[in-house]
């Protein structure tokens, strides 16, 4: 009878405690209808960062901005917060504009406690990032970034590739640059925007990126052109060290078919090989050769081709950086 | 008390380190991987002379343990620290995660009236708690991994600079295994099968570590060196779905493993409370109250514990059952002699 009323006080107290624990008793749990999911932010100002936040509306169209200034990145958004009546919530985040301003001590910032997501896209602004997400449509602007990226015409990078970039020895990293009218690839470093490739290098970035999904390469042949509809494609890089002569290996491994029925894959293969290894030359002429930039991970394929020959000659990695020889192979299967 | 089965004993000791490395600040590296399987050997060597004792005859904790009652003293302030310790990594994680803890010490309150509820059930209910946990850590291991797969740069897994030596990871891991002292108690109340429970342990903890660590070097790269809680971080990096995060299912897991650990420690001090001071009812209340003072204090002070609690597991896992066991041996020759 004693252990009966004991186990029956027990049940009434954790009964009682439940409530304790439970969120939703929790006075201080927000709803979710009084929250506004930002999904896309600018930030600006070089000494005190203004931001512009797109809110999450109820179709692609529909999209609300609001602005807000700071001493620091949170205290604008608050001050954003203030514009309207919920609370902003930036856990969803999936485009964040940059402007000139230090992107490492901003992403940082960003992605420290796990307020953003890692894989939320970056892009940055040479003019003003908060227009970008005040005039465009920040729901159409990230679906042309992944249009354009998967179809090889720029990489799209997310908060966490930037930052690998960035904390590297040239702290460099290739990123989008979204301008008036057009999406460009830009390589930024500490200091501000370094420069801006052409189409053909930023098509040979993105073959040296992996991030080309589907897309169709024309190939010049003596008399015709010819498409080929590549629909997949791999890369990697690996290095060699002899003595103090270092060679960096692009591979490229792609597979896709002739659009053309009257030619086949074997008869293209050269031509296709010679075409991508071209735009490759040309990513890697302007990164590494003319602005003296590792973004396609030259660093830590030598680092694991041999540690120490790297710690031996980190100090002198811009000069290691212009005496790399340079191999491109390019497969093409079926 | 009931005595637990070897899958039982396997799972309680895969949850209570699981829980500590997640707590863990230490970055992940080739060298930290190195150290923790050269530290998982060691152990493997370690608790040779505990399964021996075990398996001829159990441990009389009262008799066979160095200084009698003071030694069992030593082993109840080992638990209590223990428990007092998981507290403090509790409010570490909370505060830098971003948990929606407003006041610490009620969140702990409210963690220690359920551990407290738990330890009363007693060590067969808890085993059978721990086994179910496991499948959720198993669930968030296998998320993790799906939202891993494609992010992995093999380029990643190289040397870190910033990294310690193999050695120092080797000691750092092996100073923070308190479940070998556990496992002293655990095995008096395991049925049979140690050694299967103990090695299936070991190899599944040097699995789980040696899996998680090579997924956060690949997957996070320079990254590592922002990182403040990595598993965590690795976590938030390694998103299975575009759609929705998945951190609620390590949120969920860290809560788990929380209780468990902090419920094993109350069960395990109350039994040797109540070898030392046999008429005593209240031991699992003592335990616990005494936890979280000592946690209030190892908080407000900051008190760096390490090289006490790499000094108590060194003494209390590897010196006193070396000690018991060749007094065994030597009682064992004279009663034959």
């Amino acid at each position: 009878m004693l252990k009966y009323k004991m186990h029956k006080v027990k049940a009434i107290c954790l009964t009682l405690s439940l409530p304790l624990i439970l969120s939703g008793c929790n006075h201080s749990a927000i709803e979710v209808r009084d929250r506004a999911f930002v999904q896309a932010i600018g930030i600006d100002g070089e000494k005190n960062p203004s931001v512009v936040v797109s809110i999450f509306g109820n179709d692609s169209d529909e999209y609300t901005v609001y602005s807000g200034e700071g001493k620091t990145i949170f205290e604008a958004i608050a001050d954003a917060e203030t514009k309207q009546d919920k609370n902003l919530f930036i856990g969803h985040i999936e485009l964040i504009a940059l402007g000139k301003r230090n992107l490492l001590d901003d992403l940082e910032i960003l992605l420290s406690n796990s307020r953003i997501s890692p894989s939320c896209t970056v892009v940055y602004s040479d003019v003003n990032a908060g227009e970008i997400i005040a005039d465009k449509n920040s729901w159409n602007l990230l679906e042309t970034i992944k249009i354009k990226s998967k179809n090889g015409y720029i990489s799209e990078k997310s908060v966490a590739n930037v930052l690998d970039d960035l904390l590297g020895s040239d702290k460099a990293a290739a990123i989008p640059i979204v301008e008036i009218d057009q999406i460009n690839m830009a390589i930024v470093g500490e200091n501000g925007l370094k420069g801006i490739l052409t189409e053909t290098e930023a098509q040979g970035l993105a073959w040296l990126s992996e991030t080309i999904k589907n897309l169709t390469l024309p190939i010049e042949l003596e008399n015709e052109t010819v498409n080929l509809r590549v629909e997949s494609a791999k890369s990697r890089v690996t290095s060699t060290i002899d003595g103090n002569k270092v060679t960096t290996t692009f591979h490229i491994t792609l597979s896709g078919d002739v659009l053309e029925k009257n030619y086949t894959l074997e008869q293209i293969s050269e031509p296709a090989q010679q075409t991508i290894i071209s735009l490759c030359q040309a990513a890697v002429q302007r990164t590494v050769h003319s602005l003296n930039v590792d973004v396609l991970n030259i660093e830590k394929s030598i680092k694991v081709a041999d540690y120490n020959y790297y710690m031996e000659h980190k100090d002198n990695w811009n000069h290691m950086l212009k005496n790399i020889n340079f191999k491109y192979e390019v497969d093409l299967l079926k | 008390m009931k005595k637990i089965g070897y899958g039982q004993l396997f799972a309680v000791l895969l949850l209570i380190k699981i829980f500590g490395f997640v707590c863990s600040k230490s970055i992940y590296s080739i060298e930290q991987m190195a150290g923790v399987f050269i530290s998982t050997v060691a152990q493997a060597i370690v608790v040779i002379p505990m399964l021996i004792l075990c398996n001829s005859n159990r441990v009389n904790l009262k008799k066979d343990v160095p200084l009698g009652k003071v030694g069992l003293a030593f082993y109840v302030f080992f638990f209590v620290l223990w428990g007092a310790i998981s507290f403090v990594k509790l409010w570490d994680v909370t505060g830098s995660i971003s948990l929606p803890v407003k006041n610490k010490v009620f969140a702990a309150f409210l963690i220690a009236i359920v551990c407290l509820y738990a330890s009363r059930l007693g060590l067969k209910v808890l085993a059978r708690s721990a086994v179910i946990v496991l499948g959720l850590l198993a669930l968030a291991l296998a998320v993790m991994f799906i939202g891993a797969y494609s992010k992995i740069e093999i380029l990643n897994l190289v040397k870190n600079e910033n990294s310690e030596s193999i050695w120092i990871y080797a000691l750092n891991d092996f100073c923070e295994s308190g479940e070998l002292v556990a496992l002293l108690v655990l095995l008096n109340f395991t049925q049979s099968n140690h050694k299967k429970g103990v090695f299936s342990y070991l190899t599944a903890k040097l699995v789980i570590i040696e899996f998680v660590s090579f997924i956060g070097i690949g997957v996070t790269g320079h990254l590592m060196q922002l990182i403040e809680f990595p598993f965590f971080e690795i976590g938030a990096y390694t998103q299975p779905f575009s759609t929705q995060r998945a951190d609620s299912i390590y949120t969920i897991l860290f809560a788990f493993l929380c209780v468990i650990n902090i419920t094993v420690q109350i069960i395990l001090a109350s039994v040797l409370i109540e070898e030392i001071f046999p008429k005593y009812r209240f031991n699992e209340i003592t335990s616990i109250i005494l936890m979280l003072i000592i946690s209030v204090a190892i908080n407000s002070t900051g008190m760096d514990l390490s090289l006490i609690w790499g000094g108590l597991i060194v003494l209390l896992s590897v010196i006193a059952p070396l000690i018991m066991y060749i007094r065994r041996k030597i009682n064992a020759q004279v009663q034959n002699a």
